[in-house]
C-alpha cells in the first residue's frame, strides 16, 4: 500500500537527491543519461524514439534508486535538468556563482 | 554596519578616480577575472560571505577605539589586495588572459592598496609588497608540485596555503595596531584571520579538486600520493579521471582536508569570540557546523561534498 509520502513529488526528490550524493555510481549514471537525452526537440517538437528511450531508462533507474512508484520525468524536464546539471546553463537569477565563491 | 553597502562604496569610491577609459574596465572586473558570470555585479554579491572583502571591518566591531576613517581606510586597503589577489591567481593559474587594460586597472588598485595601508600605519613601505612577493612565490611554488604529483603531506599543504593567503593579513593587523590593540590581541587577529582564510581555502580545495586536477593539479591528488595510497606509474602519465577519483576516494585524504577545515573555522570561532569580535565569530562557527557535518558525510560517503556541490544548482532549483 502506497503511503502519503510515497506518493509526495517532494519526498520522492529528495530521497534521490540523497541517493546520488550518496553513491558516485548513481551520480555518474545520473549525469551521464541525463547527457545522452538530446537538446533539441525533435520535429514537430515531438521526442524522437531515442530520447524516449533514455527517458524511459532515467525514470526507472529513479525508481529503483528511490524505490519510490516514480511518476516519471517529462521531456521539458529532463532538459531542463540536463541544461542545469550536465551543461552547467544555470538559472543567474539564483546566484548560484556565490555558492562556489566560497572564499 | 551593513558591510554590503561598505564594500560596493568603496570600490565606487575606488573608480571615481580612475580614468574614464579604466572605469569601464573597473565595472566588469569581477566577470573578467571569472568571479561570475555576469558584468555589472556588485562586489558586495560577488561572495557569499563577508569576510573575504570586509574583515577590517568585521574585527573592528571589537575595537572601541576604532574611528570610521580608520575602518574605511583599512577596509579599502583589504578590498583591493583580496581583488588584485584573486585577479593574480588566476592569471598565474591561465584561467584568464590579463589584456594590457586589466593590467593597468590592477595597477591602479595596487596603488590604491598601498596609499590605504600607508595612511593607516604612517609607515613609508606598504607590508603588501612582501605579502604578495610571498604569495606569488607559494602560488608558483604549488603549481610546481601539483603539476608534478609530487606526493605531499598535510604539514606541506597547510604551509603553502597559508603563504598563498599572506596578503589577507595586512590590513586587518593595521587596524589593530592603529585601534591601540596590543600585541597580544594583534597575534590573535592573526590567529583569527589564518582560522578563516585556511578554513576557506580547504573547503575550496575538496569542492574543485577535479576541475584543479583538469586544470593542473589538486593537493587532493598529492596528499593521496603523500599517503602512499595512489600510484601514479600504475596508470600512465595523466591518470583517468575515473581512476583517479576511485582511487582519491580510497585514501580518504577528501575527509581530512574537510576535517582540517572544521578545526580552521573551530580556531577562528574561538578566538573571535574572545576578541569580542561577535558577528565573525558567528559566521565561523556556522562554517565549523557545516565542516563538521561534510567530514561526517564525506567519512560515510567518498566524494560526497563534490557531488553535493555539482548537484547544488540542480538542487536549488527542484527544492526552491
Amino acid at each position: 500500500m502506497q503511503t502519503a509520502q510515497h506518493l509526495d513529488p517532494h519526498a520522492q526528490l529528495r530521497t534521490l537527491y540523497m541517493s546520488l550524493l550518496t553513491r558516485q555510481e548513481r551520480f555518474d549514471e545520473f549525469k551521464q543519461l541525463l547527457s545522452l537525452y538530446p537538446t533539441a526537440p525533435g520535429e514537430n517538437e515531438t521526442e524522437p524514439p531515442s530520447a524516449v528511450e533514455v527517458r524511459l531508462r532515467l525514470n526507472e533507474r529513479i525508481r529503483e534508486w528511490t524505490g519510490m512508484p516514480f511518476t516519471g520525468l517529462s521531456s521539458s524536464q529532463i532538459q531542463m535538468w540536463r541544461a542545469i546539471v550536465v551543461e552547467e546553463r544555470i538559472n543567474v537569477a539564483l546566484s548560484p556563482w556565490k555558492e562556489s565563491n566560497c572564499y | 554596519m551593513d558591510y554590503a553597502k561598505h564594500v560596493d562604496a568603496i570600490w565606487t569610491a575606488f573608480s571615481s578616480t580612475l580614468p574614464p577609459d579604466l572605469q569601464h574596465e573597473a565595472r566588469v572586473l569581477a566577470r573578467a577575472v571569472g568571479l561570475v558570470p555576469l558584468p555589472d555585479v556588485p562586489w558586495s554579491n560577488v561572495f557569499k560571505n563577508e569576510v573575504t572583502l570586509a574583515a577590517p571591518a568585521l574585527f573592528a566591531t571589537a575595537m572601541p577605539l576604532a574611528t570610521s576613517q580608520m575602518v574605511v581606510t583599512a577596509t579599502t586597503a583589504h578590498m583591493l589586495a583580496v581583488i588584485d589577489a584573486f585577479a593574480i591567481d588566476r592569471m598565474l593559474d591561465r584561467q584568464v588572459t590579463g589584456g594590457p587594460q586589466m593590467q593597468r586597472l590592477l595597477e591602479r588598485v595596487r596603488a590604491g592598496r598601498d596609499r590605504a595601508i600607508c595612511e593607516l600605519t604612517g609607515d613609508e613601505v606598504s607590508p603588501y609588497i612582501d605579502a604578495e612577493y610571498d604569495a606569488v612565490c607559494a602560488i608558483n611554488t604549488e603549481r610546481l608540485l601539483l603539476q608534478n604529483g609530487v606526493a605531499l603531506s598535510f604539514s606541506d599543504y597547510s604551509r603553502l596555503s597559508l603563504a598563498k593567503q599572506a596578503v589577507a593579513f595586512p590590513a586587518s593587523l593595521a587596524l589593530a595596531r592603529a585601534a591601540g590593540w596590543s600585541s597580544r590581541h594583534q597575534r590573535a587577529v592573526q590567529h583569527v584571520l589564518r582560522g578563516i582564510v585556511l578554513g576557506l581555502q580547504f573547503h575550496d580545495d575538496v569542492v574543485d579538486w577535479e576541475d584543479d586536477w583538469r586544470n593542473g593539479g589538486a593537493w587532493a591528488v598529492s596528499l593521496s600520493r603523500g599517503r602512499g595510497l595512489l600510484d601514479m606509474a600504475a596508470s600512465g602519465e595523466r591518470a583517468d579521471m575515473e581512476w583517479l577519483r576511485r582511487q582519491v576516494h580510497a585514501s580518504g585524504v577528501l575527509a581530512t582536508m574537510i576535517n582540517l577545515a572544521r578545526l580552521r573555522y573551530r580556531e577562528a570561532h574561538r578566538i573571535a569570540a574572545m576578541l569580542g569580535a561577535d558577528s565573525l565569530s558567528t559566521w565561523a562557527c556556522e562554517q565549523e557546523a557545516t565542516a563538521a557535518e561534510l567530514t561526517a558525510r564525506e567519512s560515510n560517503s567518498a566524494g560526497y561534498v563534490v557531488r553535493a556541490h555539482q548537484l547544488s544548482s540542480w538542487a536549488m532549483e527542484v527544492f526552491g
